[in-house]
């Protein structure tokens, strides 16, 4: 019985019982913090459109696909290529995604105290940061590469001369190139996000360095001519490593310039988030 | 048998030997920089509800922080019978945490946060959420649960947190300042709960606080801390024991003539304020004998005769002052 005028409903006669059920192996606690960031995201509709909306680019360029099996007499083979702009397209989407997801990924945990949450629960700090940095990776999977894959399995499917090799090949250098993007995305997001502190700041920060990173590379290639200054860029080096995957353009000592630039991104961002949460190291 | 013990059905009969070590802790030392927040301390925490006391700055916090294996002290250690600093995700695993400081799950509500501890704890998502809400009744928290933690209060915050420690039915239960800003009522709900948990459902709690009322009210020992060193480690009625020779007593009528009397045979007398009491310090190498037979001689009837108790809060001050004493000594 409520007494009038008590505004709850508190239920107090469900006494305490211990729980009798089993409990997981200590192993797999990151893809518990995993599903509950994207969960989080999820919520967010922009989120969702983005989602949407990523695949677009699948779609547009699936019907260039099948117009020009149809019409091949009316494109010249040597000038059709979807790749690049393809990727191009996934880039920018994946940096959304990114903002998205890892936006409050630590600092907000820091602000809140939530890490005090984590480290009294069986989880261990390489759960917890493998857990977070795993949910930008899927992010950057969803926008870049299961669009990927849906277009070279289509391609090939569509198009009478691709063979099997070339599905392979597309989807190696999909996956090669998702591998780079998520590791330098996701532990760059994850560092600014650490040092911002706020979700808000760390997503100005994120977006404003995407485009800085990759204006400065530019410039500097075009101010120097040595194009090796693109790893200087994260999404910049991405894109020029696609072009030399998918066109052949540049060559293989450029190649590993760009594939180490994204690592030292990468590299310097997990040195920043584990300098930023160096007390908690060792829980 | 230790159902029956914690049910209280044969509280008296049953040897306190059956209490088990629930935290041992020897040489314990750990240090922030050039300040020492433990020193060298060594307990053995037996079941049931123990309160861990100290001033601000005595190494409460840091202790249980070294009891869930954040972090690493100096010396040995043990929770439930696992090394927190070898294993320290199986001690986690079977000890519930509610911190002092105001954390949260940004952006969560609350049941979501104790469902998401839940599942960090090993639960399935279906057994985290029907378990939270279980515990979300149990500790009062109504239709709020479904509204995001940031916009709680002080007092539902801290609900939260009990219940998030909770969730996933531990063993042992880790309270670090559990009554801290909430109002009267919500604070006397909340030791209502940890009174339940620790002497009606089986659960060991470990309550650290500096609120020597909320430790009088709920828990049947203490641990004493200041400035990282142990000072006292015992039951909460040994705690407060006076010096044994001082004794309380009454008499029926006729106070003044028993403390002249007593005060005859060399005793130290003092007539208590507000109460019928005398309390009596014997000479040495006398005993509690000697006042029966004092009231024989003069007619009077002994109503209570026992030993002298002090309020926590004296024997708080009394340990504490001893210890600065004994600090500055060394």
């Amino acid at each position: 019985m409520i007494p009038e005028g008590h505004d709850d409903a508190r239920i107090f006669d469900q006494g305490y019982r211990p729980f009798e059920g089993r409990l997981a192996s200590v192993r797999t606690r990151f893809w518990v913090i995993t599903v509950n960031e994207i969960r989080h995201a999820l919520r967010e509709k922009w989120f969702r459109r983005l989602l949407w909306a990523s695949f677009m680019p699948l779609i547009v360029f699936a019907v260039l696909v099948v117009v020009r099996s149809r019409f091949a007499q009316l494109f010249d083979n040597a000038d059709f290529e979807i790749w690049m702009p393809f990727w191009g397209m996934q880039l920018f989407f994946a940096m959304i995604a990114v903002f998205f997801i890892g936006r409050r990924a630590v600092g907000e945990d820091l602000r809140s105290g939530a890490l005090n949450v984590y480290f009294s629960r069986p989880v261990s700090f390489f759960q917890y940061l493998f857990g977070k940095w795993l949910a930008v990776a899927l992010g950057v999977v969803g926008v870049t590469l299961l669009p990927g894959l849906v277009l070279a399995l289509f391609r090939w499917l569509a198009e009478p001369d691709t063979d099997i090799a070339d599905f392979a090949s597309w989807s190696a250098s999909f996956l090669f190139l998702t591998t780079l993007l998520a590791l330098s995305m996701g532990w760059i997001m994850l560092a600014v996000s650490s040092l911002a502190g706020r979700g808000r700041a760390a997503g100005i920060v994120w977006v404003a360095l995407f485009f800085l990173s990759a204006g400065l590379a530019e410039a500097l290639v075009h101010a120097t001519g040595f194009l090796q200054f693109d790893a200087l860029g994260f999404s910049e080096a991405n894109a020029k490593l696609a072009a030399f995957l998918f066109k052949g353009t540049g060559s293989i000592s450029l190649a590993a310039v760009l594939i180490g630039g994204q690592l030292a991104w990468a590299a310097v961002a997990l040195g920043v988030v584990l300098l930023r949460l160096r007390r908690w190291t060792r829980v | 048998m230790i159902f029956y013990v914690r049910a209280g059905l044969f509280m008296g009969t049953i040897p306190a030997t059956l209490d088990y070590v629930i935290v041992s802790c020897q040489s314990l030392s750990h240090s922030f920089g050039r300040l020492l927040a433990l020193q060298g301390v060594s307990c053995e925490i037996a079941s049931g509800c123990t309160g861990l006391l100290g001033p601000n700055g005595a190494g409460k916090s840091t202790l249980i922080k070294c009891l869930l294996g954040q972090l690493r002290p100096r010396g040995r250690i043990s929770v439930l019978s696992v090394d927190p600093a070898v294993e320290p995700l199986l001690v986690r695993q079977r000890v519930g945490y509610m911190p002092e400081a105001d954390v949260y799950l940004h952006g969560s509500s609350g049941l979501d946060m104790c469902s998401m501890c839940g599942q960090l704890s090993g639960m399935r998502r279906s057994d985290a959420v029907s378990r939270a809400h279980e515990v979300l009744n149990y500790v009062g928290m109504g239709e709020a649960r479904y509204r995001e933690v940031d916009g709680y209060s002080t007092g539902m915050r801290q609900r939260v947190k009990l219940a998030c420690a909770l969730v996933h039915g531990p063993r042992l239960l880790l309270l670090d300042e559990p009554t801290t800003g909430l109002d009267p009522s919500g604070r006397e709900e909340m030791l209502q709960i940890i009174d339940d948990v620790a002497h009606r459902r089986g659960m060991d709690v470990l309550f650290s606080s500096h609120i020597l009322r909320d430790i009088e009210d709920t828990c049947d020992r203490v641990v004493v801390l200041n400035e990282g060193r142990l000072i006292f480690e015992g039951s909460l009625d040994d705690f407060q024991q006076e010096e044994s020779s001082v004794l309380h007593l009454r008499v029926r009528e006729g106070r003044e003539r028993m403390a002249r009397a007593l005060l005859d045979k060399g005793c130290q007398v003092e007539s208590l304020d507000g109460t019928e009491h005398l309390a009596v310090k014997l000479p040495a190498g006398s005993t509690p004998e000697m006042i029966f037979r004092l009231a024989i001689d003069q007619g009077l009837q002994v109503r209570h005769l026992a030993p002298a108790t002090l309020s926590l809060e004296q024997a708080f001050e009394k340990v504490i002052i001893g210890s600065v004493k004994g600090g500055e000594a060394r």
